[in-house]
């Protein structure tokens, strides 16, 4: 306060004519504070937090302030300090300077206190307890009681379930285990678990990242519910679309400083973005720019995929891809893209179809033959199946091409350097030796293309590559995508963002409930069309025409 | 919702295959050895379960936090030599069993202290301290026997009220404790919680520390109950009592249900492989098999029971991609 005191004060200098004394400005604004105080105490008042990673500041000097009802949302690149201040609100790491307060009282240091105080948090992985029921993960935690009984968690949580979905479906689960439900519901779990506590307070990090179009849209609506209902919502998110419908101010960081802070209808995205990234380093458009028109007919079908079959997954798919070109397959979840994706990489098995790889019918026995043909999949999660987040960057570098290097199961010395790989991607690490879980999303998932793009691939699929890292990263993944294509790889891009599939592809195509709805050049598509696609499963007019394209190949 | 009524996590779907599984071995013994049904054989079946059942609710409770304590029967040993040596020297017996059961906390405190204060991975610190303290026992006794227990210690190893042991009654008063704890108090809860994922137990603010120390340390305290009905059925006890016996209780415990990762895991379960494994030893001797076969039956059956489990959860982990880690 006294900071904040002989900052106004100064102003008040500079800006007046008329001077006062030092003391007389002081004394004016502490009137004001303590009037304020009592007239309308803010609900959340975080005043002047510093925290210090070492040498290194993660946050400095922020203050924020944040009513019952508001819905502000909290921006910035990876490492802007958003997830430090997340933390320390929600008790798990303790600031070095300033204070928090609720109701202007002071909230000691603590998950339990935070969470007495009504805070709640929902993480990005959610933090439920997989192996739990549905009943045990929503009301299972609530403290102050010493004795407990199974029953009364029971009935506490459909109370809340019923309170927040009525008729929910997860009334009649409450007896399963978490893991046994699908994402968009256990996220649903999580904001019930969170409304038992009686927060009042909810941060929600990064909560539309791995969810579909429909599922973020009930998301972001029940979120406007809780804040009409009187909840303070700090949501962060990377994702412009969202904020922009859902938040009523923006706190932008960058560097572990409050870049911007302001009302939703005062800003542009153009200047949110700059707040985000600093003028210097505004990421260009998108891969866009760098497109070669490469015309259907020059270019040789890489991949070639016909009547494919799982059973109960998709039915009798059949495409081409062509070298130097990106292809976004796009769909609902559920709608049977991942698991063709996986059928292409042969983590399964075909029911039926042939799958051709520059005219060569692959027999697939396992990714490793899916990769001797120079097919290469890149899994949507990254970090479960994707990366080994214990061992070092230059390991996971190495890690899938070994086979590559390798003479009778003996490596080779490695062929290329780690550090060239590193800055040739730019990766941001203190070197090959840092281990993988230091780094930050965006770099970690630089770290997977980087290795994939070790094994040369000739098809490259990737499931979601860019989920969950923000604006500057998915541009420079975007880069380096289309940079793999002019090189003359075929890219088979899995997304679920329509923005990101017009922004990207070369040719759309679009999957519904397991059949392919939608085959065509990205020049023929509107984006009303794409998303007709996606939830009707319509295809569009240009379907002959087409057909009539596939078959003069 | 059938199973929603339950008060553990999860459904009972494995306790009911196992006590499937025991019911077949039930009729298979009534045709090949009906004396195995005789009351004097089901005696000394509740017997032979007692001191097992104790120890196996205390490793319950470690491998619901994800843990392993593989110094069970260091301790075992440790204690039962303290609590014969010290009787034997003319100790008054509330003594001895104070001393005896705070040794087996204490012991219990430093398998925590290794893997709540400096990180040791459990498996790791309990393999150490297994040969800390049985080394440290054997240099103590120098191999000598303690060949002769006071007559109260020896009266504890006899039936009482009935025809059953103490120490069944004594593993029934642990099993209803243990019961209302894990499933009645918000600290038995955190097991369940920490064991599932640390990350998301710290996350609600629950303390690994209070989870680890109380685990370990409950695995001390049933230990030693576990070894002074141990010594007085034995009648005599030496530096190498027990040694293995940690396998056996884990193999009971996981051919119970419980998830070796950690995090589900019943007292029924733990309970009923006890049983199984306690009723297939002695239909083995009672049917005259070798004891290396006995082995053999005995890691076959936690296989098998295992296999029922453990192969339907782990085979959803892998294909199901399209959900994110939770």
């Amino acid at each position: 306060m006294l900071q904040r005191a002989r900052f106004l004060h100064d102003i008040a200098r500079s800006g007046r004519l008329t001077y006062h004394p030092p003391w007389f400005s002081a004394f004016r604004i502490l009137l004001q504070e303590l009037a304020f105080r009592v007239s309308s105490p803010q609900l959340l008042e975080i005043r002047s937090i510093s925290k210090f990673f070492g040498p290194t500041p993660a946050l400095r000097d922020v203050s924020v302030s944040l009513n019952a009802g508001e819905v502000l949302a909290l921006m910035g690149h990876n490492g802007a300090g958003k997830s430090t201040l997340v933390k320390i609100l929600a008790g798990t790491i303790r600031q070095d300077h300033g204070e928090i307060r609720i109701d202007g009282r002071l909230v000691p240091q603590g998950v339990p206190a935070a969470q007495r105080a009504g805070v709640a948090v929902i993480y990005q992985d959610l933090s439920l307890f997989p192996k739990l029921t549905v009943a045990e993960n929503i009301a299972g935690g609530l403290s102050g009681s010493w004795s407990y009984s199974a029953g009364q968690v029971q009935r506490k949580a459909a109370a809340i379930l019923e309170k927040l979905e009525p008729g929910s479906t997860l009334l009649q689960r409450l007896g399963w285990s978490v893991k046994d439900l699908p994402l968009a519901m256990r996220q649903r779990v999580a904001i019930a678990r969170a409304l038992a506590h009686d927060s009042r307070i909810l941060i929600l990090d990064e909560p539309t990242a791995s969810l579909s179009m429909q599922d973020s849209d009930r998301l972001l609506e029940s979120v406007r519910v809780l804040a009409s209902h009187g909840v303070a919502v700090l949501f962060v998110s990377h994702r412009m679309s969202d904020v922009r419908r859902i938040a009523g101010r923006y706190l932008v960081l960058r560097d572990g400083v409050i870049a911007l802070s302001a009302k939703a209808d005062e800003i542009s995205d153009s200047i949110l973005t700059r707040a985000m990234f600093g003028q210097t380093e505004e990421p260009s458009s998108p891969a866009t720019s760098s497109r070669k028109a490469l015309s259907p007919h020059n270019a040789a079908p890489a991949l070639v995929v016909s009547g494919a079959t799982r059973r109960g997954e998709f039915q009798n798919i059949s495409l081409s891809l062509r070298a130097g070109e990106i292809t976004v397959l796009t769909g609902l979840t559920g709608s049977g893209r991942t698991e063709f994706a996986e059928s292409l990489a042969g983590l399964r098995r075909l029911d039926g179809g042939v799958i051709q790889i520059f005219g060569n019918p692959l027999r697939h026995s396992g990714p490793r033959s899916a990769m001797r043909a120079g097919l290469v999949y890149v899994p949507e999660d990254r970090l479960l199946t994707g990366l080994f987040t214990g061992r070092s960057v230059a390991e996971n570098l190495l890690g899938a091409t070994d086979h590559l290097r390798a003479r009778f199961g003996f490596l080779r010395k490695a062929v290329s350097n780690p550090s060239q790989w590193i800055t040739e991607h730019n990766i941001r690490c203190q070197g090959p030796k840092a281990l993988l879980q230091t780094l930050s999303g965006g770099n970690q998932q630089k770290v997977l293309l980087a290795r994939w793009h070790m094994a040369e691939p000739r098809v490259l699929v990737l499931d979601e590559p860019t989920a969950g890292v923000d604006i500057a990263a998915k541009a420079e993944i975007h880069r380096r995508l289309r940079q793999w294509a002019d090189g003359g790889a075929a890219l088979l891009v899995i997304s679920s963002e329509t923005e990101e599939a017009l922004a990207l592809a070369d040719r759309i195509l679009v999957f519904h409930a397991g059949r392919l709805v939608m085959d065509s050049p990205r020049s023929q598509i509107s984006p009303e069309q794409l998303t007709a696609a996606m939830l009707h499963g319509e295809a569009d007019d240009d379907d002959e025409d087409e057909n009539a394209s596939r078959g003069a190949q | 919702m059938n199973h929603t009524s339950f008060s553990a996590p999860g459904s009972y779907r494995h306790e009911q295959k196992l006590a499937l599984l025991l019911c077949i071995f039930a009729i298979v013994l009534a045709v090949a050895a009906p004396r195995f049904f005789a009351p004097p054989n089901l005696a000394a079946l509740a017997r032979s379960m007692g001191v097992f059942l104790i120890i196996s609710v205390g490793m319950l409770n470690v491998i619901l936090t994800a843990g392993i304590d593989i110094s069970a029967g260091a301790i075992l040993a440790v204690v039962s030599v303290i609590l014969v040596r010290f009787a034997n020297h003319g100790m008054a017996a509330p003594y001895v069993l104070l001393l005896a059961l705070g040794t087996g906390i204490a012991l219990g405190a430093v398998n925590a202290v290794l893997i709540a204060e400096l990180r040791i991975p459990p498996i790791v610190a309990t393999l150490g301290t297994a040969g800390l303290f049985r080394g440290l026992l054997l240099e103590w006794t120098q191999g000598e026997w303690e060949a002769s227990i006071p007559a109260w210690l020896n009266a504890l190893g006899r039936p009482r009220w009935g025809r059953l042991d103490i120490s069944v009654w004594a593993a029934f008063l642990v099993l209803l404790a243990s019961g209302w704890i894990l499933h009645r108090t918000q600290l038995g809860r955190s097991l369940f919680r920490y064991g599932d994922s640390p990350l998301s137990a710290h996350r609600a603010g629950i303390s690994a520390r209070a989870v680890i120390y109380y685990a370990y340390m409950s695995i001390g305290f049933l230990t030693a109950l576990g070894a002074v009905f141990y010594a007085a059925q034995l009648g005599s006890v030496q530096g190498n009592a027990a040694v293995g016996y940690e396998l056996t209780v884990i193999a009971a415990v996981v051919l119970g249900g419980a998830d070796i990762f950690g995090g589900r895991g019943t007292l029924l379960g733990t309970f009923l492989g006890v049983l199984l494994l306690c009723s297939l030893q002695q239909a083995l001797t009672l049917l005259h098999v070798a004891a290396f076969w006995q082995n053999v039956a005995t890691g076959a059956i936690v296989l098998l029971g295992v296999l029922f489990s453990a192969a339907s959860r782990h085979a959803k982990h892998i294909p199901s991609q399209s959900g994110a880690p939770a």
